[in-house]
């Protein structure tokens, strides 16, 4: 009588093993499903002009890149930009943004980008910039420039 | 005889299972504690720019207000679509309740027109506020 009793408590203390791993694995594939890799991300600095400010009037001595899109040849559109109204390849471009960091890294660079340059060719320059270790970048618009609106995209 | 034989075949069939749900759980844990929580502010929509060279954000200020602009340029925030007024009055509000040096993150997909980042940079200069930051990723 006393050995049947103890079998009794045996069973009552019986975890449902196999419910639980069918719950644990529904967890863990959930998990894996929704992961997303893991992405370091950087935010790139710039100086805004002041409120109603011009840029009208820029003083030459400045370092002053222009960033327009090159609509005839998309190959070479990240790879072309314009300093002082000369154009450069952007290989010498880093170049010379180290040569200027060198001799002053809080030179004043002006990045004066046209309406229809895409986002990216901006933003490798500013990454250029930021390895050369220069510290003051001033992003203006390029009021010359008329606005030219891909397909599907807005307007306004 | 053959019921000793039946045992041992039995026991040879069997799964380690506690060391396999201790394994199990170690990685559910896992996946718990990576899984970020502050995604809702950013438009999985964008493709962001690459800038290898950029310093890796290590903390973000709380504060940050996040703009995505999409490459249709449609602009919006908490995934919100706003317009440049509304996204006026959003920032006066915010930088009324936290202060004017509140940091700006612009996350603008690679192929979209500087025109609509710009828009934004003019809501952002007419407000008043000035630290501004464009995302990018690291790869």
């Amino acid at each position: 009588m006393a050995r049947r009793s103890k079998k009794i408590e045996h069973k009552d203390a019986d975890v449902p093993i196999s419910a639980m791993i069918d719950v644990v694995f529904l967890l863990l594939i959930y998990f894996i499903v929704t992961q997303k890799p893991i992405i370091e991300n950087t935010l790139l600095t710039v100086d805004l002009p002041a409120p109603g400010g011009k840029p009208k009037d820029k003083p030459v001595q400045l370092f002053t890149i222009d960033v327009h899109r090159i609509e005839k040849d998309a190959a070479q559109d990240l790879k072309v930009y314009y300093v002082n109204q000369q154009r450069w390849n952007f290989d010498d471009l880093k170049v010379q943004l180290k040569k200027t960091a060198e001799l002053d890294p809080k030179q004043t660079i002006i990045i004066n980008c046209g309406p229809n340059a895409r986002h990216q060719k901006l933003v490798q320059l500013l990454d250029a910039c930021a390895e050369a270790g220069l510290q003051s970048l001033n992003v203006v618009e390029d009021l010359t420039v008329e606005f030219n609106p891909e397909p599907g995209t807005k307007t306004k | 005889m053959a019921k000793k034989k039946k045992r041992a075949q039995l026991a040879e069939a069997s799964v380690p299972i506690s060391a396999m749900i201790d394994i199990v759980f170690l990685l559910i844990i896992f996946f718990v504690v990576t899984a970020s929580i502050d995604k809702e502010v950013e438009d999985e929509m964008i493709t962001l720019s690459n800038a290898p060279h950029g310093k890796p954000v290590v903390k973000k200020d709380p504060r940050s207000v996040t703009i995505n602009v999409r490459r249709d340029g449609s602009i919006n925030m908490n995934m919100i679509e706003k317009s440049i007024p509304e996204i006026t009055n959003a920032l006066t509000v915010a930088a009324s309740q936290w202060g004017k040096d509140i940091p700006i993150i612009i996350r603008g997909d690679k192929d979209v027109q500087h025109y609509h980042i710009r828009k934004v940079m003019k809501a952002i200069t007419d407000t008043g506020l000035y630290r501004v930051r464009f995302d990018a990723v690291i790869e």
